[in-house]
C-alpha cells in the first residue's frame, strides 16, 4: 500500500523531471526532451535545444533533485531528533551558519586561496571554499545548538534559541557585506537569492557525493530513527545508542544543508514543508517510508519550485528562495492550523 | 553472586545538578526474583522515579553496582539489556501518526536485523501479547486516538513484547480511575504468575499495593536523608512502618482493613448501639458517624440506637426519644444538623 503510494510519487518525480527540462526560456517540445537529451549525450555535433537540454537543463535538474534530496532529509532528521514538528535547518538557524561560512569564504577569497596555496600546494577554486564555510558553519551553530538542547528541556525555548543564533548570524552577514567590495557584495547577493543552475557537470559530483552517502548512512539508523519518536528514554531501553545516533543525525544534517547552502544559496523551507506533507500523504511514522518518500517529494518540490522560478516562455527568472517560501510558508501556516484542530479534537 | 533477576547493592541514587551532585539515597539494597510483583512507594520527592531510571540503566549510580542477572548492568550490552529488561515510562507518546500496531512492533527492536523486519516468529509473539492484553480491538488505532486505560495496556504490550524478565514501571496507574487502577493491578498480578515476569512498579496508591504486591518497598524522605524498608505487605503493617511514613495531616492507618481514615478534627460525644442492625449497616452507619465526627463515649448524653420492631433509628438524649428516623439517609440529614449544632462550640474550644 504504502509501498505503491511511493511508487507512484516515483513516476510523478519522473513526470516533473522531463516537465522541467522541457520548459524554460525557450521551451522543447515535452515530447522529445528524450531524443534531444540522447543527441546532447552521444553525438559532438549539437543542436541548440541539444546544447540547452545537457549542458544546462540536465544538470540544473539533477541539481533540483539532489537539494530537495537533501534539504528534506535534514529537516526529516532535525524533527525526529528535537521531537518538533517545527524544526528544520532553516528554521534552526542551520543555514544561516552556513550562509555565515560563504559570506566569509566570498569576503576573504583571495587571502584564502593564497594561504592553502602557500600551505598545503592546494589551488582551491571559490566553490570549494563556499563548501568547507558553508559546512563548517552549519555544523559550529548546530553544535552549539545541541550544547543548549542538553540545557534546555523544552523545544519551544529551543527552536527560539536556533531562530535567534540565526538572526545573530544573519546579521554578522550583514556586517560583513558591509565592508565587503562592491563585486562581493554583488556576488554574495546573487548567492544569497537561491538558485539551481550553478553546477555544472564538473561540479556536479561535488555536491552529489556528500548527499549520497549521507543518504547511505541513514540507512543504518533507519531503525533507531523509528525508536526515537518515543523519546530519548524509551529509545535507549530498547537497546538503542542514542548518542551515536544523535551524532550521525547532526553530522549528515550539517553536511546536507550546508553541501546545498554552499552551491544553491540558502533555500528556505523545504526543510521543514517537506517531512510534513510526507507524513500525512503516508500517515505515518515508519522512517523506513518516510526516509525515501521524503526524498522523492523533496525532488518534486524543487523541481517545481525551479521551473516556477524560470518563469516559462519568459527570459527573467525569479529567485529561487522566493519561489520556495511562497510554497512552503503558507504550507506550514496550514498545518499548525490543522495540528491546532486536531490536538483540540482529541482534547 | 545471587542469581535475583534485577538486584542493587549498596547503590546511592541521585542525579548531577549543574556541577554539584544531588544525592536522593544511598545503600539501597534490592533483590528481586523471578516472577515478584514489587511496589514501590514514597512521597512526592521521595526518589522513586530516579531509582527506577537507575535500575534501568538509563540514568548512573553515584555509587554502588545494579546487577541484572548477576551481570554487572553497566557491563550488559544494550541490546542484551532490551532483552531482559523493559521499562513502561510517563513521558507522553504523542506521535501523530503511529498506529498501535506499529507501536508494539517497536518492542521487537533488540530483536529485528539491521532493516526492522519482523519475522514470523516475530508476528506470533506480538500477536500472543495482543491476545494476551486484550489489544485486538485497537491494533489499528492511532496512539493518540486512546483513552488513558487503554493507552496503559498498550504501553504494558510494548514491554512485554520485548520479552523481559523484569518490567520496571513509573507510575503506571496515575491518570486512571479505579477500576482501571484494579484491572490494570490484576493484569500485573495475573503476567507475574502466567509469565514469570517480575515488576516493580512505583505508585501513589498504597491501599491497592498492599493487596496484590507480593513486596512493597517505601521510600522516604526524612531531614534530608533518603530512607527506605522493603517487605511483604503485612510484615510493613505489623511494624508500623506504614502509619510512620504516610500518617500526615489528619490521615489514619486501619491496620485490619489496610485502608486509611481521615480523622476528624472535631469530636462530638455520642453513644451508640447497634446490635440489631445487619454488619454492612452497620459498618455504614458508623462510616458516616465518623465522617460526620462523631467518637463514640459511654457518658455521652446523646444516644443513637435502632429500634428492631420499629425498624428505625433513635436519637435519645437522658432517656427520652428526641428524634427518631426510618432510612439511612434520613440519618444522615439528622446527623449532620446536630454535628453543625455542636460545631461552634468545639470551635470555641478549638480557639481556646
Amino acid at each position: 500500500m504504502k509501498l505503491i503510494q511511493l511508487l507512484l510519487l516515483c513516476c510523478a518525480l519522473l513526470l516533473i523531471f522531463a516537465v522541467n527540462l522541457s520548459l524554460g526560456s525557450v521551451s522543447i517540445p515535452f515530447l522529445e526532451v528524450p531524443s534531444y537529451l540522447w543527441e546532447g549525450i552521444s553525438s559532438n555535433e549539437q543542436s541548440a535545444f541539444a546544447t540547452i537540454l545537457y549542458e544546462y537543463r540536465l544538470p540544473k535538474a539533477l541539481t533540483a533533485m539532489l537539494c530537495g534530496v537533501a534539504l528534506s532529509q535534514g529537516g526529516l532528521y532535525m524533527q525526529s531528533l528535537f521531537q518538533n514538528p517545527l524544526a528544520g535547518p532553516y528554521v534552526l538557524g542551520i543555514s544561516s551558519g552556513a550562509s555565515l561560512g560563504v559570506a566569509l569564504a566570498i569576503l576573504f577569497a583571495t587571502g584564502l586561496k593564497e594561504f592553502f596555496y602557500s600551505a598545503f600546494g592546494l589551488s582551491l577554486a571559490s566553490y570549494h571554499l563556499q563548501l568547507g564555510g558553508a559546512i563548517l558553519g552549519s555544523s559550529l551553530l548546530l553544535a552549539l545548538i545541541l550544547h543548549f538542547s542538553h540545557r534546555i528541556r523544552s523545544n519551544t525555548a529551543l527552536l527560539i534559541l536556533g531562530l535567534m543564533i540565526g538572526y545573530v548570524a544573519g546579521s554578522l552577514v550583514s556586517i560583513l557585506a558591509y565592508f565587503g567590495s562592491q563585486q562581493e557584495l554583488q556576488s554574495f547577493l546573487h548567492w544569497s537569492f537561491g538558485s539551481f543552475d550553478r553546477v555544472p557537470w564538473e561540479r556536479l559530483p561535488t555536491i552529489a557525493i556528500p548527499i549520497i552517502l549521507c543518504t547511505l548512512g541513514s540507512l543504518f539508523f533507519l531503525k533507531s530513527l523509528n525508536t526515537l519518536c518515543l523519546g530519548e528514554s524509551y529509545a535507549a531501553s530498547l537497546g538503542v545508542s542514542v548518542q551515536r545516533t544523535r551524532q550521525f543525525l547532526l553530522l549528515s544534517t550539517s553536511v546536507l544543508a550546508g553541501t546545498v547552502t554552499a552551491f544553491c544559496g540558502p533555500v528556505a523551507f523545504i526543510g521543514i514543508a517537506v517531512p510534513h506533507l510526507t507524513r500525512i500523504l503516508f500517515q505515518t511514522q515508519d522512517h523506513r517510508i518516510l526516509v525515501p518518500a521524503c526524498s522523492v517529494l523533496g525532488a518534486c518540490l524543487c523541481l517545481i519550485s525551479d521551473t516556477l522560478s524560470q518563469l516559462p516562455g519568459s527570459s527573467q527568472t525569479l529567485p529561487l528562495n522566493a519561489i520556495t517560501s511562497l510554497i512552503g510558508a503558507p504550507l506550514i501556516v496550514w498545518i499548525l492550523l490543522r495540528q491546532q484542530s486536531t490536538s483540540q479534537g482529541v482534547n | 553472586m545471587s542469581t535475583s533477576l534485577l538486584s542493587c547493592y549498596n547503590l546511592s541514587t541521585g542525579y548531577q545538578l549543574k556541577s554539584m551532585e544531588k544525592l536522593v539515597h544511598e545503600n539501597l539494597n534490592l533483590e528481586i526474583q523471578s516472577g515478584e510483583l514489587i511496589g514501590l512507594l514514597g512521597p512526592n520527592g521521595a526518589g522513586k522515579s530516579t531509582l527506577l531510571r537507575t535500575l534501568s540503566g538509563l540514568q548512573d549510580s553515584i555509587n554502588g553496582k545494579v546487577f541484572l542477572k548477576g551481570d554487572l548492568m553497566k557491563a550488559v550490552p544494550p541490546k542484551t539489556r532490551a532483552k531482559t529488561l523493559a521499562v513502561v515510562l510517563t513521558s507522553k507518546i504523542s506521535d501523530q501518526f503511529l498506529k498501535v500496531g506499529e507501536f508494539l512492533a517497536l518492542g521487537r527492536y533488540p530483536y529485528t536485523g539491521w532493516s526492522g523486519y519482523l519475522s514470523p516468529n516475530d508476528h506470533e509473539i506480538l500477536d500472543e501479547v495482543i491476545d494476551q492484553l486484550k489489544l485486538g480491538n485497537f491494533v489499528h488505532r492511532n496512539m493518540t486516538e486512546l483513552s488513558d486505560g487503554e493507552r496503559q495496556r498498550v504501553l504494558i504490550g510494548r514491554a512485554l513484547a520485548q520479552e523481559p524478565s523484569v518490567v520496571l514501571l513509573d507510575e503506571p496507574t496515575s491518570f486512571l480511575d479505579l477500576p482501571h487502577k484494579v484491572e490494570l493491578m490484576h493484569l500485573l498480578w495475573e503476567l507475574s504468575r502466567k509469565r514469570g515476569v517480575s515488576f516493580l512498579y512505583s505508585t501513589h496508591d498504597l491501599e491497592l499495593a498492599l493487596k496484590v504486591c507480593d513486596k512493597i518497598m517505601i521510600l522516604n524522605q526524612k531531614q534530608g536523608k533518603g530512607t527506605y524498608f522493603i517487605d511483604s505487605p503485612e510484615v510493613l503493617i505489623q511494624s508500623g512502618i506504614i502509619e510512620d511514613v504516610f500518617c500526615k495531616g489528619g490521615l489514619q492507618f486501619d491496620p485490619y482493613t489496610a485502608s486509611f481514615q481521615i480523622q476528624q478534627s472535631s469530636k462530638f460525644p455520642l453513644n451508640w448501639e447497634l446490635n440489631s442492625l445487619d454488619k454492612l449497616q452497620t459498618s455504614l452507619t458508623e462510616m458516616a458517624l465518623s465522617r460526620l465526627g462523631f467518637e463514640r463515649k459511654g457518658e455521652a448524653t446523646l444516644s443513637l440506637q435502632f429500634n428492631r420492631e420499629e425498624q428505625s433509628y433513635q436519637l435519645t438524649q437522658e432517656g427520652q426519644i428526641k428524634q427518631s428516623c426510618q432510612s439511612l439517609g434520613e440519618l444522615i440529614e439528622i446527623l449532620h444538623q446536630k454535628s453543625n449544632d455542636f460545631a461552634p462550640i468545639s470551635t470555641k474550644i478549638n480557639n481556646g
